[in-house]
């Protein structure tokens, strides 16, 4: 092995490369680029299954492979009866542990054996399905996920398991930092008892208040065929599947019992708030700052999404290029919107180096300000909003990013040519609509601070930066006085 | 060497087709036509990893690499970021202990520019390089270290496990991340001869994919690149075979955690040699999800254990194969060990079912075939044919040596390789983290 020595002996020989015989005269000018290609998002061909579930699909034959997403409305987190949190997750999760006579190892093994995967999950405004499989098990592929979805077990022997590996699961959390501080910002904002605010997992003291009957009513209530979309991508013939899928789930049907809406209560005025966790010995402090940011229809989606990635969508982003590229003090940090049915949060976040966490928390906060206040120069505008246009084509590249590309325009209602139209507005939005779009909805005199980390250590630098006084919170996210 | 298996044509198989050509100084260039959508990806597969790192420098390959994104001989630090970004793509790269892979997407109008911003770093990138730019980015490095190792629950067990499984003359010794003295002790002289050694032409393969025209491409590559000098084959670090293990490597440790987690580590085969598909049916058997052995017995029928892992990992040198499971509160991690050296022992005894290797072999099959889809990945996986196998055009034999994999070759790989007194067996259990000192190998200060 090579020394040191002998490396900087080498370096000394080092030449810098001779560029002038590279033939090109100005090297410091970008060349130009070529002509801009045109993109034209998929659509997708709308049909419709006997039991009122609509199916839409997008043909691409390009690889002998198929991904499907179903989309299940009023089935995620937000709809947790009170009292009751994580019942739309353990619905999900005890769906696939029994079905149709088959145990879950069984179903595990069914999945292997066709090249399946079965994905079951409960999100925050929906539950879905995502599955992705081989062209030519597709049909037994679709007899699986049938079986699951018409004939579920829900036996209380596979529920007493599940409920353990969940219980332990909650209980790990409080090694999980980053969860921890994202459960506090949505505690801070919505209330931690709320559609929003609570976790999806619901809690370590609420878990055992969920029993078998809670998640057989839950699933008849709320994963009822006739409200749901099931986007299929890949290499498929539409009219042999809406044959296969009529025949397997079309007489599929459930009472039902429709929520129109979810409505979530923000808490009323929010002032600067500052949530802490203690982490003796943390290297960084996980930071979240944020606050009720806008639902998925508000017409200023387009200049929020340019706002979004100016302030922390990408590598260039003010806030990356800042806390990570000049000061050295963190790997990364982001800034975005959830964009669901109701406010969603918007979030900033990152994991500061202790030393510099309040620093950190500082300059973010002038970045904001300074959004709100200026307009964004002209080229620096023009890169974020070429970056959203030019990446729409990566939202289609594989079938799943195509399904759920669709799944989301199903969600929220949105018609199936939205993406058509989404490069247009991106373009319409101006500097002004960027600034006023900062200043009405992330105003950082409203925003939430959560921190954990090392509080001997980052206690008294926070304690300077008038967030109001520190609540404290223990291990799991939760008061302490429990 | 065993021969490997005999591709079988398939109607199902992937036909990835592509284009190739060599620049004069070496610069090997692969083109895959896809014209699905307005982009073009570039992958940059430069040979050299953390295992051609110096004695106290681990770490530098990977901190070498952050600092290919602050700026060469022509463009400003961030300039090419801002470009890509404007061009609706974006930059990355990873290291790891065999090489260093950099990526850049745009759209497929960006084809010259992305070209331009690549040879000027690859010509050119110490003719900037300065002091200031080498401390932040040693920052980031530490923040990435704290982030993903430092501050993620058993964060550290790679670590201590490199550690223990390879000899500490052995370029897999230590983790790509590095230790921290030996990051703070890197040194702008370092970052000049790391580059002029390694970062050149005739080290290279590059693949360019999407929606480009292979002449184009090829007109562009050469204006851009074939002035670059040829340079001397590097010539890396040297590594013979290490002395087998003779004994299971007993290791204790803690960590901040709430439950005990066990991880069995044994060698293996290097990449792309005859065993290595048996190996991975073995791990998907043993504990690959839900349908694997070591789930039914330990997380499903004892709950025991709250997950279960199995993987084996071919790199150019050699391999690893990996078993890890956490613990159910209250369980003894010395049970979980029992039970998993069990479990492999029945496996070293007898065959698999032939309905288990097909459920692996499938499961296998849809992976690969969903990991093509992606432009990206597919380019990846097309320069790491070139550079590991030698075989630019493995897509369809990568698929038929898993397709063929038989029970009694799992059986006789498990047996060869899975040895009860040839292992790693490191427990973490719930305490203090370690400290700093602890961390940094012995024979790193």
């Amino acid at each position: 092995m090579k020394t040191l020595v002998a490396f900087l002996a080498l370096s000394a020989a080092a030449v810098a490369a001779p560029y002038d015989k590279s033939g090109i005269a100005d090297w410091t000018k970008a060349p130009a680029q070529a002509a801009e290609p045109t993109f034209t998002p998929p659509t997708p061909h709308r049909m419709r299954l006997a039991n009122g579930m609509a199916l839409l699909v997008i043909e691409n034959h390009k690889l002998p492979i198929v991904s499907m997403s179903l989309v299940v409305p009023n089935a995620g987190s937000a709809t947790d009866p009170k009292g009751k949190p994580g019942l739309a997750s353990f619905t999900a999760d005890l769906l696939d542990e029994g079905a149709g006579g088959l145990t879950a190892i069984q179903i595990a093994e069914e999945e292997d054996r066709l090249g399946a995967g079965i994905g079951i999950y409960a999100g925050i405004d929906s539950a879905g399905v995502s599955v992705g499989t081989l062209t030519k098990t597709l049909d037994p592929t679709i007899d699986l996920v049938a079986k699951i979805l018409t004939a579920p077990a829900f036996d209380q022997k596979d529920f007493d398991r599940v409920q353990g590996d969940r219980a332990t699961a909650l209980e790990l959390r409080r090694d999980r930092p980053r969860e921890v501080a994202s459960i506090l910002l949505g505690g801070a904002l919505y209330g931690l008892d709320s559609p929003y605010g609570h976790p999806g997992s619901g809690f370590r003291e609420s878990f055992k208040s969920i029993a078998l009957a809670d998640v057989t009513a839950y699933f008849k209530e709320r994963w009822d065929p006739k409200g749901m979309t099931l986007v299929v991508a890949g290499d498929v013939d539409p009219i042999a599947l809406q044959k296969k899928l009529d025949a397997t789930l079309g007489a599929w049907k459930h009472p039902g019992k429709h929520v129109s809406k979810i409505t979530t209560t923000p808490i009323a005025k929010i002032a600067h708030r500052l949530i802490v966790v203690d982490r003796p010995g943390s290297q960084q402090s996980d930071v979240r700052l944020g606050l009720v940011g806008l639902d998925r229809k508000d017409p200023r989606f387009y200049a929020f999404e340019v706002l979004t990635t100016t302030l922390g969508g990408g590598f260039t982003s003010r806030l990356n290029q800042k806390l990570r590229e000049q000061l050295g003090i963190t790997y990364g940090i982001r800034a975005s919107q959830d964009w669901r049915l109701d406010r969603g949060p918007f979030t900033i976040s990152s994991a500061l180096v202790t030393a510099e966490t309040a620093h950190g928390l500082t300059e973010t906060l002038k970045i904001v300000d300074d959004l709100a206040t200026t307009d964004v120069p002209d080229a620096e505008l023009e890169k974020s909003k070429q970056n959203l246009i030019r990446a729409l084509p990566a939202q289609f590249e594989t079938n799943a990013a195509t399904a759920a590309a669709f799944s989301e325009l199903a969600l929220h209602g949105l018609p199936d040519s939205w993406y058509a139209h989404y490069s247009d507005q991106i373009r319409k939005v101006t500097a002004k609509d960027v600034r006023a779009v900062a200043k009405s909805a992330i105003p950082s005199k409203q925003m939430v601070f959560a921190v954990v980390g090392d509080m001997a250590k980052v206690r008294a630098d926070l304690d300077k930066l008038n967030l109001g006084e520190a609540e404290t919170r223990d291990l799991y996210g939760m008061p302490v006085s429990k | 060497m065993l021969a490997l298996a005999a591709p079988v044509a398939r109607a199902d198989e992937p036909k990835i087709d592509f284009t190739k050509f060599e620049l004069a100084n070496g610069l090997k260039v692969y083109v895959i036509e896809d014209h699905k959508a307005p982009t073009v990806y570039e992958v940059m597969w430069m040979k050299v990893g953390s295992k051609d790192e110096v004695t106290n420098r681990t770490g530098f390959a990977h901190l070498f690499e952050h600092l290919m994104f602050k700026g060469s001989a022509h463009l400003p630090d961030g300039l090419m970021d801002k470009l890509l970004e404007a061009a609706g793509g974006w930059s990355n790269a990873f290291t790891s202990s065999d090489q260093t892979v950099y990526q850049n997407v745009a759209g497929s109008n960006f084809l010259e520019q992305m070209l331009w911003i690549e040879a000027d770093r690859l010509a050119g990138l110490t003719d900037t390089l300065d002091q200031a730019k080498l401390d932040n980015q040693r920052d980031v490095v530490l923040n990435e270290r704290r982030q993903s190792y430092e501050n993620q629950p058993y964060g550290l067990a790679h670590l201590l496990i490199a550690e223990n499984l390879w000899p500490k003359d052995f370029g897999y010794h230590w983790d790509t991340i590095g230790y921290v003295s030996d990051l703070k002790a890197a040194v702008a002289p370092d970052v000049k001869a790391f580059f002029a050694k390694y970062y050149v032409p005739n080290n290279a393969t590059m693949v360019i994919a999407g929606d480009v025209k292979p002449e184009e491409v090829k007109r562009l590559v050469e204006k851009y690149f074939a002035w670059i000098p040829k340079a001397p084959t590097p010539v890396r670090p040297h590594y013979a075979a290490p002395a087998p293990l003779t004994k299971d490597i007993v290791v204790d440790s803690t960590d901040d955690v709430q439950v005990p987690r066990v991880y069995i580590t044994w060698r293996g085969p290097a990449a792309f040699t005859a065993e290595e598909p048996s190996l991975d049916m073995a791990a998907a058997i043993l504990g690959d999800g839900k349908s694997s052995r070591l789930y039914k017995r330990l997380v499903f029928d004892e709950k025991i254990a709250q997950s279960v892992r199995a993987g084996f990992g071919g790199q150019e040198l050699a391999g690893d194969f990996e078993i890890t499971v956490t613990a159910k509160p209250g369980t003894d991690p010395k049970l979980l060990v029992k039970e998993i050296d069990e479990e492999v022992a029945k496996m070293a005894a007898t065959a698999p079912d032939a309905g288990e290797v097909e459920r692996a072999i499938n499961s296998h099959e849809s992976g690969f075939l969903d990991g093509l889809e992606p432009v990206l990945q597919r380019a990846i996986l097309l320069a790491n044919y070139d550079v590991m196998a030698h075989d630019p055009d493995y897509f369809s034999k990568d698929l038929a040596r898993y397709r063929a994999v038989k029970p009694d070759q799992v059986k006789a790989s498990v047996a060869k390789y899975l040895k009860p007194n040839a292992r790693v067996t490191l427990t973490i259990r719930p305490g203090k983290k370690p400290t700093q000192d602890q961390l940094q190998g012995k024979d790193h200060k």
